[in-house]
């Protein structure tokens, strides 16, 4: 594998032989398929799956219900993750997602809760909100050259005090309800059988990613930012530009998450979405996104998504003590990178 | 047929994925269950509850999933304890209301975190034909969802009552602190004890400890003491939980040594009630959650066979705990650790 190969996002190469006898053309198949960033993410899903369909069935997880509920939630961390993880291809972390979901939604709840103005107003200042941030946290790291890890950690604790400092000043509260009416509510908080338009916003966002990084000339500076950021800008790569631009899609996917969640519950809290700084950046690593940059995928992403929701909300189902649910969610996690890098390993051709 | 290096590293993928995935079925198997169900022809024999509240790394939970799991042995009746995330209280009040349903359970029993977002659940579930019962929080809109009774205390009224109790006792600045910011009862709590001040003539104030220290006490102490510097007015704290409690008498000690403040918490623990002996606690107010998880199985286990119920609320709370009745108080706590708080 050259870092050619990398950029391009090749499957490794394969030489080509006059008349390959069947069980090597599948071999060769085989390991261009499991070599692919989400291989690991969709091996892993599948097994996960049928795993909790086996062991929860008795408990529920398998009816359209349960179905519903894992699916609406694994989407939500799809629209998180998707962003989340083209900004990891490129290199950069963002831990401000978290404290964006909850700005929003107080942002949202204040204006359609408490002065009983239109949601749109809310979703409107949300988003501002949301480039503001990806750009405050773009600009910083381009120019400052500091690891993203701690620009992004420092804006969410700026983030989250500005939040609670404004929703004490405003309405003296952390946690605002607001019952929301109209084409706002349907369009995000709109359900079918129980499974929520979040679903939807999911695939759009997994078609709009996966074109873009497979098919675009921005996707390809995507890949070449995060394999290697000095090569890729003495090739002509405006590695800034890319990165701040990701830097606000990974806030606007947050603010979405936010806006969303808000409007289902028809409540607002500072402390809404504060979980997903870590289980976006699992499910996206879960995907098959390297923690170093240069490698990964949406769909990726989106299988990662899928199996954390599935395992968050599977133990349940299984009638195990509850207070072990974490450490069993742990425990699936590990499993499942591990298959992930054992995978890599395998098709890359280092054992 | 795949290479033998090729072979060897994909069976080390499936040997080290099938030895995950044992161990965690073998934990599994030596759990089963936060249910009980040790009669085998009790009378009650086959129902099954699903009784989602707090996290046991909550200090006020676990005298309620005490109280649940006694009734599960007692009645020998199945009951499955689901658990919110405090650190994400709104969707997973959500989820584990779904869980409930999906379940299939003879009946739920549900403390609304967030009335706005469970409310509707809970009509889906009676909708769906399973009974709901509210225990410990949604005492103001249980009524209107379909749900066949609540018990818990007024939340608002019994912070009133500690707020007036506290000005009462000599505060006239009382700060209410609130642990888990975003939960809307922790906040009509603190509304109450405003309340309850002012009907004494005094003021209040409200701490919202940021998310990320409150499960840290070095943090909630430090927290609650710059608050104490900075505030010199401040001569009451109101405490939600008892472990804040404690943090607050730290707080105080350290920060405002010279100052008479008076403190006083909600929800009991071993070392509050002795800090209600030595006076370093003005009182503790009890919602008597055991109260709660037993008597919440026993309604829905009796609804279920019978249809009868307790009609309306039923109130566990609030039991004032002073330096008046402290020492039988004491002795329970010694004789049956995890009953009247945590330990």
């Amino acid at each position: 594998m050259t870092n050619a190969d990398l950029i391009a996002d090749k499957p490794p190469a394969v030489a080509p032989r006059t008349s390959t006898p069947a069980s090597s053309r599948l071999n060769s198949r085989i390991r261009s398929l499991l070599g692919r960033p989400e291989a690991g993410g969709a091996i892993t899903v599948v097994v996960i799956y049928v795993f909790f369909a086996i062991v929860g069935q008795e408990g529920g997880f398998t009816t359209l219900d349960a179905t519903a509920s894992w699916l609406s939630n694994a989407a939500e961390l799809g629209i998180i993750a998707i962003p989340l993880g083209l900004l990891m291809i490129a290199g950069e972390f963002d831990l401000s997602v978290g404290t964006v979901v909850g700005a929003t939604s107080i942002t949202v709840a204040i204006v359609t809760g408490y002065f009983d103005m239109s949601p749109w107003l809310g979703i409107g200042i949300a988003a501002v909100i949301g480039i503001l941030v990806g750009l405050v946290n773009g600009i910083i790291v381009v120019r400052t050259k500091l690891p993203s890890f701690i620009v992004t950690l420092a804006m969410m604790l700026i983030l989250a005090g500005l939040a609670i400092f404004v929703s004490s000043s405003i309405t003296g509260a952390a946690s605002i309800s607001a019952a929301p009416t109209g084409a706002a509510k349907d369009i995000f908080a709109g359900e079918w059988n129980g499974f929520g338009t979040s679903i939807v916003f999911c695939g759009v966002l997994l078609v709009i990613a996966t074109v873009m990084l497979q098919k675009t000339r921005f996707g390809n500076w995507i890949y070449a930012t995060g394999g290697n950021e000095s090569t890729a800008r003495m090739m002509g790569v405006p590695t800034a530009r890319v990165k701040i631009l990701l830097f606000i899609g990974s806030s606007l996917g947050a603010v979405l998450v936010g806006v969303i969640q808000t409007l289902t519950f028809s409540n607002g809290s500072i402390s809404l979405g504060s979980q997903y700084v870590f289980t976006g950046i699992a499910a996206a690593v879960i995907g098959g996104v390297l923690l170093t940059g240069g490698f990964g995928s949406a769909i990726g992403a989106v299988f990662g998504a899928l199996t954390y929701g599935i395992v968050s909300l599977g133990v349940f189902y299984l009638g195990w003590d509850a207070n072990l649910t974490q450490l069993f969610i742990g425990i699936l996690i590990l499993v499942a990178v591990f298959l992930n890098s054992r995978l890599r390993r395998l098709a890359v051709g280092r054992s | 047929m795949l290479d033998t290096s090729r072979r060897r590293g994909l069976t080390g993928a499936y040997i080290a994925s099938a030895a995950g995935l044992a161990i965690t079925l073998a934990l599994a198997g030596c759990t089963s269950g936060g249910a009980a169900s040790t009669k085998k022809d009790s009378y009650y024999s086959g129902i099954e509850i699903a009784y989602v509240s707090g996290p046991l790394s909550d200090s006020f939970f676990p005298p309620m999933y005490n109280g649940a799991m006694q009734a599960s042995e007692d009645l020998g009746v199945k009951v499955t304890w689901i658990p919110i995330d405090e650190a994400d209280i709104e969707r997973t009040s959500v989820t584990t209301m779904e869980t409930a349903i999906a379940s299939k359970p003879d009946a739920i029993v549900v403390g609304s975190f967030v009335p706005s977002a469970v409310d509707p659940l809970i009509q889906k579930a009676v909708d769906q034909g399973i009974p709901v019962y509210v225990s410990q929080s949604g005492q103001s809109s249980w009524e209107s969802t379909g749900a066949f009774g609540f018990i818990g205390q007024d939340g608002v009224a019994s912070g009133t009552k500690a707020g007036a109790k506290l000005a009462g006792n000599g505060a006239k600045s009382v700060l209410c602190v609130i642990n888990v910011p975003g939960n809307p009862y922790l906040a009509q709590l603190c509304d109450g004890v405003a309340a309850g001040v002012q009907s004494e003539g005094g003021t209040s104030e409200v701490l919202n400890i940021p998310t990320a220290d409150s499960t840290d006490p070095t943090k909630v102490t430090a927290d609650i003491g710059a608050y104490l510097k900075t505030h010199a007015n401040i001569d009451g704290v109101f405490a939600l939980n008892a472990a804040v409690g404690t943090y607050a008498i730290s707080a105080a000690e350290s920060a405002a040594p010279d100052r008479e403040i008076h403190i006083a918490t909600l929800a009991l623990s071993a070392v509050g009630l002795d800090d209600v002996k030595s006076g370093k606690l003005d009182f503790v107010v009890s919602e008597q959650p055991y109260l709660d998880g037993y008597l919440g199985v026993l309604f829905a286990v009796q609804y279920v066979k019978f249809g009868l119920s307790p009609i309306g609320q039923v109130n566990t709370g609030p039991l004032f705990i002073d330096k008046t009745n402290i020492e039988s108080i004491l002795k329970i706590a010694a004789d049956y650790p995890g009953v009247l708080g945590s330990s």
